[in-house]
């Protein structure tokens, strides 16, 4: 009983630092954004290649 | 009883897990000077997502001459232009999905978060990730307005930085490209309290959101209809020319070659070696009074 109790005990600390040590580094908080929202793939930020075009785009102007 | 080895072995690793956990839970401060003061509505940050980020790095700083420096976490570092904090740059790699979700990121001031999540979630946007405790930077959430826009609020742990001119070859300006313009105005006005005067342009109305009769983004049509509507950053830059002769040798790409624009200056809009796309203008702009 008390071997089976340290087994467990051991393996769930395994998993738990497994778990905690495979994220470690991650800027997780913009995980979602690829998750959600990426399902159709091949978006750059503007569209990608083929926009070198003579449209007029904004900025600053005060 | 476990061995003394084996005791030792897993304090050892419940340690580096406790600073793992740490590093993961947190980001570093926006500023060196917090002021104390949370200006809703105020662009306050920029992060850069990329999964290329030692091509982005040497983009980055060939170009523009900034400099990036470790964050105490792997895989994100602090982006730094004349001394002063700017932006950060996020290793996507680290995030753990195939998407490359390559872009920058707006990052906005406010004062409540819980109430600015109340008012996304009213206007029709959506919360990406919920408001999350990063102790050194503040509660942070990522947005998708109500036309698929991303961006990030941010309420500062210590304030947000000092208002400050803009800095040549430092980010000037972000606008919200949108397909159904009044909608996003509301959505807009709706989270940050904005007042919002247009400009007419040959191109339609410019729409300038202000605070405290401070501007603090740009509401345009969007230029590429048929792409995601986005965030556009700007950077200011000299000679956006000069700046896109050098993209393409640096893994970068030319998006909108440089050229004049209604609204007075020059703009380009270039892509670095992530896709991530970024555009540059010349400021201040010629007094020609012919907006």
């Amino acid at each position: 009983m008390k071997k089976t109790a340290k087994r467990i005990v051991q393996v769930a600390l395994t998993g738990i630092l497994v778990l905690g040590l495979s994220g470690c580094d991650d800027p997780q908080v913009y995980g979602s954004i690829g998750v959600s929202s990426y399902s159709g793939g091949g978006y750059y930020g503007y569209g990608g290649t083929g926009m070198r075009t003579s449209i007029s785009i904004g900025g600053r102007i005060r | 009883m476990l061995s003394p080895r084996k005791s030792l072995t897993l304090c050892g690793l419940a340690l580096l897990l406790a600073a793992c956990t740490a590093l993961q839970t947190d980001l570093p401060a926006i500023t060196e000077s917090p002021t104390d003061n949370r200006d809703t509505g105020r662009v306050v940050w920029h992060d850069l997502l990329t999964n290329t980020p030692d091509a982005s790095r040497r983009f980055y700083s060939k170009l523009f001459g900034w400099q990036f420096e470790d964050s105490g976490t792997e895989a994100y570092q602090l982006i730094r232009h004349e001394g002063k904090l700017i932006g950060g740059m996020a290793d996507t790699r680290a995030l753990g999905h195939e998407a490359n979700v390559s872009q920058w990121v707006t990052v906005i001031s406010v004062a409540n978060m819980e109430a600015a999540v109340v008012a996304v979630k009213n206007g029709g946007g959506k919360v990406l990730t919920p408001p999350t405790h990063l102790p050194s930077r503040g509660t942070l959430a990522v947005i998708e307005d109500p036309e698929g826009a991303f961006f990030a609020l941010l309420q500062t742990t210590a304030g947000d930085p000092p208002e400050a001119e803009p800095v040549l070859n430092g980010f000037l300006w972000d606008e919200v490209w949108a397909r159904e313009i009044d909608n996003t105005r509301r959505f807009y006005q709706s989270v940050f309290a904005y007042e919002l005067d247009s400009t007419a342009t040959a191109e339609g109305d410019y729409g300038v959101f202000s605070t405290s009769s401070m501007p603090r983004l740009g509401l345009l049509p969007h230029p590429f209809p048929e792409v995601r509507p986005v965030m556009a950053n700007y950077l200011w830059v000299e000679d956006p020319a000069a700046i896109t002769q050098k993209v393409e040798a640096l893994g970068g790409e030319i998006l909108l070659e440089a050229g004049p624009r209604p609204l007075g200056g020059t703009v380009a809009l270039i892509a670095g070696p992530s896709g991530a796309g970024i555009a540059l203008q010349t400021w201040p702009l010629p007094e020609t009074g012919d907006l």
